[in-house]
């Protein structure tokens, strides 16, 4: 795959082997962002995340030569390292303790306006886009690994079913498969969060101001 | 359209974020299905729950691209990476300037062992036994001084024990006082014809002496006058040949006859 600077990943694998630092930085560069953000959604824990990172690129440190480019895109290679990494944490039995979105929304820089970059939009619309993303991410980590793995890959990562197959090592028809399960698990979830959430909003504080109000 | 069909499609449909009251927009499967959705409740449903999803999803995906791992762990990577190729270019460079090294430290050697082989005497120290001379090389001789005194009928004999040549090769120095070993080789003289014998009043070889065998060729009344009678089988016209051990000085300390036989 090439990408900003003109130059494939192929060709900065090769610098790399002969000691280029810049071009191992010009990698990590390309690649951390999407590694990290995998492990994340896989495993909730951005410790864990940032360890399966580091270790992904300390292996292409370790091995450049790993990487053959007749066997698929870099992309697969590198995502398929980093799967194999969070599964074996996950499979580890560590327990991981996921931070809340509003940490994460901080952790992002995205202290002076919204991480969806809606400036605009009103605090209730945000509240609930905030809600909703929450609601999502926890629907996502409940999903089983197998599931939430294409999840990432095709939903959050926007990658095609061809890419993703290479990466799980199975057939596109297994992808398509899980996908639509995944997703039909992942809609009742979230159906089942907002039902949830509904009655509490209305109960709730909401309700004893309204009580309050009126006579 | 069945509903088991528009269940496969669902997703297509709600990824172009389908508008079920503008079929126009969209081709003619999704017009089916956008058709049946219309029709059917329950699919409808299922549509929006997916249109829901989807933009839930998308939502997510665009909050979380601005998470980043910390700058430390790239100021990690690289210190790791330099840590890894530093080590290699040292054994790089060390490949290639090892022979280099190696090559620079021999000529130094040679240097050295000829400027050493310069200042030291060309006579290496006699060894410490001194027995008779066997067939040899004459090579270990030449290395010798013709003692001046012997002027004459001097050659060069090449007749030089293993134990005398290796001690001229090796250059090591006496480990026992010369004059020891030169009284021990005349004792021994009695019973081995081959031995040196101890010339009278010529003193032994201190320790750091060195000393050289030379053949020369000596006349019988000329042995007599050093006190030392030459066998009869060693002995034609009234000349005997002999192997003498001279000393630094010149003056002969032990002689051995060459019998004719030999």
């Amino acid at each position: 795959m090439s990408r900003s600077t003109g130059i494939t990943d192929d060709a900065l694998l090769r610098k790399v082997s002969n000691g280029d630092e810049d071009a191992f930085a010009e990698l990590y560069r390309r690649w951390s962002g999407n590694v990290y953000r995998f492990a994340l959604h896989m495993c909730g824990a951005p410790p864990v995340a940032e360890d399966v990172m580091q270790e992904v690129f300390m292996q292409v440190l370790r091995t450049p030569a790993q990487y053959d480019v007749s066997r698929g895109p870099f992309s697969a290679f590198i995502i398929g390292m980093a799967r194999n990494m969070t599964l074996k944490a996950l499979r580890s039995g560590s327990r991981f303790t996921a931070l809340p979105d509003s940490d994460h929304d901080f952790q992002a820089g995205s202290s002076a306006q919204p991480a969806w970059g809606v400036a605009a939009e009103g605090i209730e619309q945000q509240i609930a886009r905030r809600a909703l993303i929450s609601d999502v991410r926890q629907a996502i980590l409940a999903l089983p690994p197998n599931y939430r793995e294409v999840i990432v890959l095709c939903e959050l990562q926007e990658m095609n079913y061809d890419e993703a197959a290479k990466i799980l090592d199975c057939p596109i028809g297994t992808v398509r498969s899980r996908l639509h399960r995944a997703r039909q698990v992942l809609a009742g979830r979230i159906r089942g969060h907002a039902t949830a959430k509904r009655p509490v909003a209305v109960t709730g504080a909401a309700q004893t101001e309204i009580e309050e109000v009126q006579p | 359209m069945k509903c088991s069909e528009f269940e496969t499609m669902i997703r297509d449909l709600s990824r172009r974020e389908v508008n079920l009251n503008n079929g126009a927009r969209i081709g003619l499967v999704s017009a089916g299905g956008a058709a049946h959705a219309r029709m059917c409740r329950p699919c409808a449903a299922r549509l929006a729950e997916e249109q829901h999803l989807n933009s839930a999803l998308s939502a997510l995906s665009q909050s979380d691209l601005h998470l980043n791992p910390p700058a430390q762990a790239e100021l990690n990577l690289r210190a790791a990476f330099r840590q890894k190729y530093s080590v290699r270019r040292t054994w790089r460079t060390a490949f290639w300037l090892g022979p280099l090294y190696v090559g620079g430290v021999a000529v130094l050697a040679v240097f050295f062992m000829i400027n050493h082989a310069w200042h030291t005497p060309a006579t290496p120290p006699v060894s410490a036994r001194i027995s008779a001379p066997s067939s040899g090389s004459a090579s270990a001789l030449s290395a010798g001084p013709v003692s001046e005194p012997l002027a004459g009928n001097v050659q060069p004999s090449g007749n030089l024990t293993p134990a005398i040549r290796d001690a001229s090769t090796s250059g090591i120095a006496n480990s026992a006082p010369a004059a020891d070993q030169s009284s021990a080789s005349a004792q021994s003289a009695d019973s081995a014809d081959d031995s040196f014998i101890l010339l009278p009043y010529a003193g032994g070889l201190s320790p750091e002496e060195t000393a050289s065998v030379v053949r020369v060729t000596l006349s019988v009344p000329a042995l007599a006058s050093w006190g030392v009678s030459a066998p009869a089988d060693a002995v034609s016209d009234d000349v005997a040949t002999a192997d003498l051990v001279v000393g630094e000085d010149g003056t002969p300390r032990a002689v051995h006859f060459v019998r004719n036989a030999d």
